[in-house]
């Protein structure tokens, strides 16, 4: 109870920080837009409130690590953008809003965990001591690997969008001055493409072990029933007629 | 034997589809959006069957 509590203020804050004080200081969203995008603004400033409660109380992942912090950040993102003369929103001071935010991820984060700690139908036995067997060693490597490129794959990206001199230059040309919006835009998409990456690659395959991979269990029995048969599946023969048909049609354009 | 060679085939197959890939950035880079097509096509169905045979070597394996 008391992480749950912890989580929620510290959630409230965030929307506070983020959403609240910025929506009671400047007041000029209220005066610019017509009262249909005020309405909405309303609409989606309680929603995020709303969100986090939900979030909280069926102690959800993907609302309270993801959903609720996006939502929040959404008004500020919206209207705190752009020219200066043409922001309806002041934005909160950088470094209140990061620290609020770590905060509140480290406080939903132990809430997950305190919900993890719970005893539950699941059978929990501890590893045989000495050393593990090769297989079990082989799968290891293939989950650091795996939590390694997780790593690896984003910080790439963000580098190529924000620090890369050819992309920074490319954008310049092609964007002029909303260059900086579409770099902002750009980081966004790979954060969310992270985050989908992580969730799908790495959390995914790290679950279906400890349910004993019982999707693979399958695969493999039906992949050992193909075996037999001495054939590849027909989609072995699909992947080739279009892989030599890809080339075919390239080689094609480039017969005069 | 069918284990190794399927194995060799299926890393050359792999490894293979990633010159594919590489061409269909270079004809993007070129704005040849119809190549950079076929090569990403080309790459995505070369890696399909370099899994194809992987998996007929896992079993093989086992």
């Amino acid at each position: 109870m008391p992480s749950m509590t912890l989580a929620l203020a510290l959630g409230v804050n965030l929307w506070i920080v983020a959403v609240g004080v910025p929506l009671a200081v400047d007041t000029r969203w209220v005066s610019g837009p017509s009262l249909g995008a005020v309405l909405s603004l309303c609409l989606l400033a309680a929603s995020a409130l709303g969100l986090l409660i939900w979030g909280v109380w069926r102690r959800s992942d993907g609302i309270l690590l993801a959903a609720f912090p996006a939502i929040t950040f959404l008004p500020v993102a919206l209207l705190g953008g752009g020219d200066p003369e043409a922001r309806l929103l002041a934005a909160p001071p950088l470094a209140v809003s990061a620290l609020s935010l770590v905060g509140y991820l480290f406080a939903a984060c132990g809430l997950q965990r305190q919900a993890e700690l719970q005893p539950s139908d699941v059978e929990s036995r501890a590893l045989p001591t000495g050393e593990l067997p090769e297989r079990w060693r082989r799968r290891s490597r293939v989950y650091f690997g795996l939590a390694a490129l997780a790593a690896v794959i984003p910080l790439v990206l963000l580098w190529a969008v924000n620090l890369r001199s050819e992309t920074v230059r490319a954008l310049g040309r092609s964007f002029g001055p909303r260059a900086d919006s579409v770099q902002v835009l750009l980081t966004v998409a790979v954060g969310a493409l992270a985050f989908a990456l992580w969730r799908a690659f790495l959390v995914g395959p790290l679950e279906a072990h400890l349910q004993q991979d019982p999707e693979l269990t399958r695969a493999l029995k039906a992949a050992r029933a193909h075996a037999r048969r001495g054939r590849p599946r027909p989609g072995f023969y699909l992947a080739v007629g279009v892989a030599l048909a890809g080339i075919a049609l390239a080689i094609l354009r480039r017969v005069p | 034997m069918r284990k190794y060679y399927f194995e060799g085939l299926a890393l050359l197959l792999i490894g293979g589809s990633l010159v594919f890939f590489v061409e269909c950035v270079s004809f993007l880079g070129k704005r040849d959006y119809v190549a950079g097509f076929l090569m990403l096509l080309v790459g995505v169905s070369m890696m399909h069957v370099g899994a194809e045979l992987a998996r007929l070597a896992l079993v093989e394996r086992e």
